[in-house]
């Protein structure tokens, strides 16, 4: 379960949310400029609010109040950005151990269930958008986040990649049991993904 | 034929672009990634070096340096005295490379997407981490052509040189000073060897670090 109950001053406006996720996929949607990127990124712990709190499980990860602000590294949220943001320099294989390196034998397994094992030693640049976006989605579910947050997922793919991989991806929540934050502003992805659907605009999200 | 200004002026060269790397990389990162007040500031004094005549730096580094200067002083109270050796060419060397090094590291970094950074940073990688297997891999070849750019000019480094390190032959002599000497006392062929040697020398140095950097990206992104 995840509580977010916070408010930040953005460029034109400010981004105020109060929202509870469970193991469901909360799809946020708004046009570009909403602040829906700003509130993933502060539950990442990649941006600081100005007021309220964040409860992961219990785990109490930002407070005003309290003033907490653990750092992301110690949040376990995966984050799968817009860009995917895998590494060039790196291997699949290197990208998607790099939570684990240790764990290398494991992400052969890994890269198979996300039928990218074929890809193990190309590099980034290297592959198609679908094939980058599984990576990316992949090498943040390696780190066993306790949520996923992925921003704009579908934004560079073409139609049916998307179809497929948003299929995928709900029946990856499915079997994680964690709480999905989804960010778009297709309507017709929102729908299909979203076991909730919360419009955005302005930084208010309509509850 | 006469080694030593050869020998010394790529010994100097060096060690300052080592010193001006560990210093300007680290600056160069900070600068690159943070905001704070007085940035401006510090920021043009980084650059000071690069436009000011050379003279100008070796009379400062004489005035701070030197026997009644305040660090000055304070080393020769502990027996150390750095004017007129080959630590003050390497401070001199050291100061007017900075800016190279500073200028191109801060570039490099600036280059880097910070959602990679951001990135590995929600993978549980530390702030060491993220800089030693992001930040620094994905900027090393402009680290490279900046240390290459530090060590030209270090070896180049005339003005503040002769000032603060003097013109002792088997001392403090660099190739530039026992050129200029050269000249002055008429000894052409002397010079004209000298000025041949470096002037190969350095174009292989740049031909190298060109190839290197081609290579470094083909392989590497």
């Amino acid at each position: 379960m995840l509580n977010i109950n916070i408010k930040r001053k953005l460029s034109f406006f400010d981004l105020e949310a109060n929202l509870n996720v469970d193991k469901e996929i909360i799809v946020l949607w708004g046009p570009s400029g909403a602040g829906k990127t700003s509130l993933l990124l502060s539950v990442a712990g990649l941006l600081k609010p100005d007021h309220g709190e964040i409860i992961l499980n219990d785990k109490l990860l930002y407070s005003s109040e309290k003033k907490v602000m653990v750092k992301p590294q110690k949040r376990n949220i995966g984050f799968v950005f817009q860009n995917h943001a895998l590494f060039p320099h790196m291997t699949v294989a290197h990208n998607v151990a790099y939570s684990n390196p240790k764990a290398r034998d494991e992400v052969n397994t890994w890269l198979n269930a996300f039928g990218v094992g074929h890809l193990a030693k190309r590099y980034p640049r290297q592959l198609s958008g679908g094939e980058s976006q599984r990576v990316a989605v992949a090498r943040a579910l390696v780190a066993k986040p306790e949520v996923l947050l992925l921003d704009e997922p579908f934004s560079s793919l073409d139609r049916e990649t998307k179809l497929k991989l948003r299929q995928e991806l709900k029946d990856l929540n499915k079997k994680w049991q964690i709480p999905f934050i989804v960010v778009t502003h297709d309507r017709d992805d929102a729908d299909f993904l979203g076991n909730r659907i919360i419009p955005v605009l302005q930084g208010k999200l309509a509850n | 034929m006469d080694w030593f200004p050869l020998i010394l002026s790529i010994k100097v060269a060096t060690i300052s672009a080592i010193f001006a790397a560990l210093i300007g990389i680290p600056l160069g990162r900070m600068m690159s990634r943070k905001n704070f007040h007085g940035k401006d500031a510090l920021e043009a004094l980084l650059l000071l070096p690069m436009v000011l005549p050379p003279s100008v730096l070796g009379y400062m580094l004489l005035m701070l340096l030197g026997k009644y200067g305040p660090v000055g002083s304070f080393l020769i109270d502990h027996g150390i005295n750095i004017i007129f050796t080959q630590a003050a060419a390497v401070i001199a060397a050291t100061i007017v490379a900075l800016p190279l090094m500073y200028q191109n590291a801060k570039g490099a970094f600036s280059q880097i997407d910070t959602n990679l950074e951001s990135a590995a940073r929600t993978l549980g990688a530390s702030e060491i981490r993220v800089f030693g297997t992001i930040s620094l891999p994905l900027a090393f070849p402009g680290l490279m052509a900046g240390f290459v750019l530090a060590f030209t000019r270090g070896l180049g480094e005339f003005g503040a040189t002769m000032m603060v390190a003097g013109n002792i032959p088997g001392r403090t002599q660099t190739i530039p000073l026992a050129i200029y000497f050269a000249v002055d006392a008429g000894k052409s062929s002397y010079a004209a060897k000298l000025v041949l040697i470096v002037t190969v020398f350095s174009f292989l140095v740049i031909l190298w670090s060109n190839w290197w950097v081609r290579r470094y990206n083909i392989k590497g992104r």
